[in-house]
């Protein structure tokens, strides 16, 4: 939107330089700097004073908390984009039901409002009043309105006070294409008063609308970066785009596409589609795993991170153009994307391997009878089996009570097609057979202490002696094709902050591990009193140091609070174990909050669940739950969370040390 | 886009020759004696600055921020009472060493004042208006630089929103001695009413501030200067205010304009807070004190017990004014009373069967209340 003053403007403020400048031939530096700030001022005063008219304050009145008391919060800002008195604020206004929403237009008027359409994935309302005569001066937001470039100067407008008076900040554009594509980003220096008012530019083009908004994993309260000079607004050309379904009434939400692509490092290159979820939009459109994405909508995509930018803009309904690499091939398909994606049921066969050949089959399990000792698996629903990894993706991802179609060479080179239906890995845990499990046959087993430069928890390794020189192994090579001591677990165990001695701990573990060749490393916390979110970290560094120094499958590693031990022996004693312990918490935290490090995490039901904030971005989660379960069997409320981000949740009535690294040992199965 | 001005070490004031020189490579103008050119390359500043591409020069604000740095003041009191910050900021208004800042605890002892060019000096409270959480100190010296507080009505000085501003203190007391004071550059955001719902914020201020779009209320900044670009003043930069119902900060100055009555008033003598002793103490028979007035106060353990009202007499002055326990006495007849020492003093110079005026603050407010014998 382009004021047609804007050179005339321009003029005068080059006659006024030009004035000033004669006026200062004295050599003054004072009165230069004056002018050239004063014009600025002067430029902000025009552009607000332009759009003010349609600038609105918008107020929340009797908004119930979570205690039952009535909160009030301080008026945000709207703007009126239409004469009918259709008024966009941000989701400030929206976020908690309020008995009511008062909008005083620039005349003083207060008018009630209500809530016609919303945008959840840009943070704004449109909002409805009904101005009766009184004149509303609508401003209109074009959708050929461009960015400015980064480091133009901007102008935040807004309304404050009971007054509603006109209230300003300036400062630069600092980015755009924030928020996964949704915001640009500027250092005005907003208060929340300023959501859902226009950012400017000096040509006085509204750019966006500023709502509140921190980065991801930012902070909790999207207000919390309101004074450190990072504001997001919502470009106007994307908001006049989706006026029309506000109008309508609509939610806008993010949009979801249903593909997964491998790989641990969203930085790493490569875009290769490892699963499809099942009727999603990425199965419609006819994608594959193994597909190579090339192109999303008008973006090139090299690695998993700019697919994430580049399908961030989107929302459910729009449909996305991409472009995937199939062989040789080059396809350009169209994708609807939707609102939510089923979460996934995950399945397995119970079948271990090395590299792709069958090393053991668990008995009673979908595998047992169809596939044999020494099959190399070729092929699953007649797309090709790249890697242990993805074929466990795969099943992770396949449907319940579907058969698969399975190709494997048998005796070397005999072409077999199986059909087999996989089991859906949650529910009550019953222990498949382990009879065929191969044991460790390194009798050497060692307790060393894990040091790690910048982490101080107190940490202990009970680990089978690796033969060769650890130096030359890493983890890489458990996954993929040979492996050192392949059949080796690994169950990490964070201790109760009040168990400071590490090393005594681990003797209760050391006949047992042994025994099922499950490595173990016990972890203290740093404080006596409690553990903090902030060790996540550590725990993360501790168990990759113990997965290289004890060779394990880095596909069996686990994480257990030690309580869950502790609690089957402390029935008797009538422990209260309503207040949950720190560590079980702790462990379900660091489970959650890490890339697929952990494949299983074993907890009781009484965690009281972390306040982490699950990453929409994460890559597809492959970790199952072991909770004991009191005598009703009865989940937790708050576990409904676990299974719909896809985690499967096995139960069990208690467990012993034998039980736990039984289960863990049964990671090794795909 | 006008990002460095704040700096931590500007030259000392009054030798502006070298940041002159650095000026004007900022601008890409040398010394020229050629004035049309440089009229006709700030024809090409502004084309910048106006247009989208980037700007070619940013004219720097040292000049405006040298100039007042003389005039601004750090402030020290006891130190460090419940944990609050025991240092603040001022800036002289007369030149024979008025020093004007925030009212805080800070000056619940007589404060020391520490000059731009490192003088210490002890200070009197002479002035305190608890409405405007003003105070006004005194220091023994003379020929100062000071700053002039402008009326309403001189538009020159007012300011407006929009206009940009610097902020000068001696924020989170970063400065020392005769180190300059803190420099923060904005704008005036809007000018307004603080919002007035009921206990939104703690303060006992109910008029209009301006709201500035820089962070400058932080610990140690109350009390600082907010001017112009000419170094004239604007506001006082009040204390860190956070609005109760939301969390939010306020950053914010209390007008000049509002405060040049009070403060002219204290200059000229025309008003003053100190403690009466030109009135003879009376008889105690003869004289108020605080049982003839009705009011209980707390147990006086300290050497310096604040005059916190504990308990009110049936059928006393106090009961018959808007008195109440809890209350805390802060001028007697207009006179400021810092302890319950000097609350009994003063009553002693009041004859028994006049009335007094205590003001007193009541959790956020300042109310006077007058009891008649």
């Amino acid at each position: 939107m382009m004021f047609p003053t804007t050179n005339a403007a321009r003029v005068s403020l080059v006659a006024l330089s030009l004035l000033i400048s004669q006026s200062t031939t004295s050599g003054e530096e004072l009165p230069r700097s004056i002018a050239y700030q004063q014009a600025v001022a002067e430029r902000i005063r025009e552009i607000a004073d332009r759009v003010l008219p349609s600038i609105v304050s918008v107020e929340t009145i009797g908004v119930l908390q979570s205690d039952g008391e009535v909160r009030q919060d301080a008026p945000t800002t709207g703007i009126v984009i239409d004469v009918s008195g259709l008024v966009l604020a941000s989701s400030w206004v929206s976020r908690s039901e309020a008995a009511s929403i008062i909008v005083t237009t620039a005349g003083g008027q207060r008018f009630p409002a209500k809530i016609v359409g919303r945008d959840e994935h840009r943070e704004l309302v449109l909002l409805k009043i009904d101005p009766k005569d009184a004149p509303v001066q609508p401003l209109e937001l074009s959708g050929a309105t461009v960015t400015p470039p980064i480091g133009s100067t901007m102008v935040a407008i807004g309304r404050y006070g009971e007054a509603n008076v006109p209230i300003i900040s300036s400062g630069v554009l600092s980015a755009v294409d924030r928020l996964d594509g949704t915001a640009i980003q500027s250092d005005v220096r907003i208060s929340p008063t300023f959501y859902g008012g226009p950012l400017l530019d000096l040509n006085g083009n509204v750019c966006g609308i500023l709502i509140p908004a921190v980065g991801e994993n930012g902070a909790d309260d999207p207000t919390a970066w309101y004074d450190s000079g990072i504001a997001f607004a919502v470009p106007t050309d994307v908001i006049a785009a989706k006026i029309e379904r506000l109008k309508n009434g609509e939610t806008i939400r993010a949009g979801l596409m249903g593909l997964v692509v491998g790989g641990s490092d969203p930085y790493a290159p490569g875009t290769t589609i490892s699963t499809i979820r099942k009727r999603s939009p990425a199965d419609r459109a006819g994608l594959q795993s193994g597909d190579e994405l090339v192109r999303v909508a008008d973006r090139k995509v090299r690695r998993r991170q700019e697919i994430k930018l580049a399908l961030g803009r989107f929302d459910a309904g729009d449909e996305v153009e991409l472009e995937v690499r199939r062989g040789d091939e080059i396809k350009i398909v169209s994708a609807t994307l939707v609102e939510t994606i089923e979460p996934l049921r995950p399945q397995a066969i119970g079948v271990r391997l090395d590299g792709l050949k069958v090393t053991a089959v668990l008995k009673n399990s979908p595998a047992d009878g169809v596939v044999e000792i020494g099959d190399e698996l070729k092929r699953l629903d007649d797309v090709d089996i790249e890697d242990a990894a993805s074929l466990r993706q795969r099943l992770w991802a396949s449907d319940p009570d579907t058969p698969l179609k399975l190709n494997v060479l048998r005796s070397g080179d005999k072409k077999e097609e199986l059909s087999i239906t996989p089991q859906a890995i949650g529910g009550k845990w019953t222990q498949w057979s382990f009879d065929t499990l191969a044991v460790s046959n390194s009798d050497h087993w060692n307790a060393s202490e894990l040091r790690l430069p910048d982490v101080v928890n107190s940490a202990w390794l009970w680990s089978p002696a690796v033969a060769t020189d650890p130096k030359t192994e890493s983890t890489d090579d458990a996954v993929g094709g040979t492996m050192v001591n392949s059949s080796t677990s690994l169950l990490v165990i964070l201790l109760p902050p009040s168990q400071r001695d590490v090393q005594a701990k681990l003797e209760a573990w050391k006949d047992e591990a042994k025994f099922q060749n499950v490595a173990i490393c016990l972890i203290a916390s740093e404080e006596d009193q409690k553990w903090q979110l902030s060790e996540i970290d550590a725990v993360s560094k501790l168990t990759t140091a113990a997965i290289k120094q004890s060779a394990a499958d880095v596909n069996a590693v686990s994480l257990a609070s030690a309580s869950i031990i502790e609690m089957a022996k402390q029935v008797d004693n009538k422990r209260s174990t309503d207040d949950g312990n720190p560590a079980d918490s702790m462990a379900l935290a660091v489970s959650l909050s890490t890339d697929n490090l952990f494949q299983g995490v074993a907890i009781p039901d009484s965690t009281q669940p972390p306040a982490i904030r699950l990453r929409r971005d994460a890559p597809m989660r492959l970790l199952r739950i072991l909770m004991t379960t009191s005598t009703d069997d009865d989940l937790p409320p708050w576990s409904e969370t676990l299974t719909r981000i896809g985690c499967p949740i096995q139960t069990i009535g208690a467990v012993d040390r034998e039980d736990l690294l039984t289960w863990c040992r049964s990671l090794l199965f795909l | 886009m006008f990002h460095e001005i704040s700096r931590q070490r500007p030259a000392p004031s009054r030798q502006p020759s070298a940041l002159r020189a650095e000026d004007h490579n900022l601008c890409g103008i040398p010394q020229a004696k050629n004035y049309g050119l440089i009229q006709s390359l700030w024809i090409i500043a502004f084309w910048f600055l106006m247009s989208p591409t980037i700007t070619l020069a940013q004219p720097s604000l040292a000049a405006s921020s040298n100039q007042v740095q003389d005039r601004v003041v750090k402030i020290y009191g006891a130190g460090g009472v419940g944990g609050l910050d025991a240092y603040q900021s001022g800036f002289i208004v007369s030149p024979t060493g008025h020093v004007a800042t925030a009212w805080s605890s800070v000056l619940d002892v007589d404060p020391i004042v520490i000059l731009g060019d490192g003088r210490r000096f002890e200070s009197k409270i002479v002035g305190f208006e608890p409405e405007l959480e003003l105070a006004v100190l005194k220091i023994d010296a003379a020929d100062l630089p000071f700053f002039e507080v402008p009326k309403s009505s001189d538009q020159e000085s007012k300011g407006r929103w929009g206009d940009p501003v610097l902020a000068v203190s001696n924020l989170f007391n970063i400065a020392t001695g005769n180190e300059p004071a803190s420099v923060l550059q904005g704008r005036i955001a809007a000018r307004s009413q603080l919002d007035a719902r009921r206990g939104t914020f703690q303060t006992a201020y109910r008029g209009e501030v301006w709201l500035v779009d820089l962070v400058a209320n932080n610990p140690g900044a109350a009390g600082g200067a907010l001017v112009d670009l000419r170094g004239n003043l604007i506001g006082m930069l009040g204390k860190e205010l956070r609005d109760r119902k939301t969390g939010v900060w306020l950053n914010y100055a209390i007008p000049a304009d509002v405060l040049r009555g009070p403060i002219g008033d204290i200059i000229a003598g025309r008003k003053t807070v100190l403690p009466s002793t030109d009135e003879p103490l009376l008889a105690r028979d003869d004289s108020h004190s605080p049982g003839s007035l009705g009011t209980g106060l707390i147990p006086d353990v300290l050497e310096l017990t604040p005059v916190y009202i504990d308990t009110i007499t049936p059928n006393s002055p106090a009961s018959r004014s808007e008195l109440r326990p809890d209350d805390l006495v802060l001028l007697v007849n207009g006179r400021r009373v810092a302890h319950q020492r000097d609350f009994r003093d003063q009553l002693r110079r009041i004859d028994r069967r006049d009335n007094v005026i205590l003001t007193i603050q009541r959790e956020n407010e300042i109310l006077e209340a007058d009891l008649r014998p």
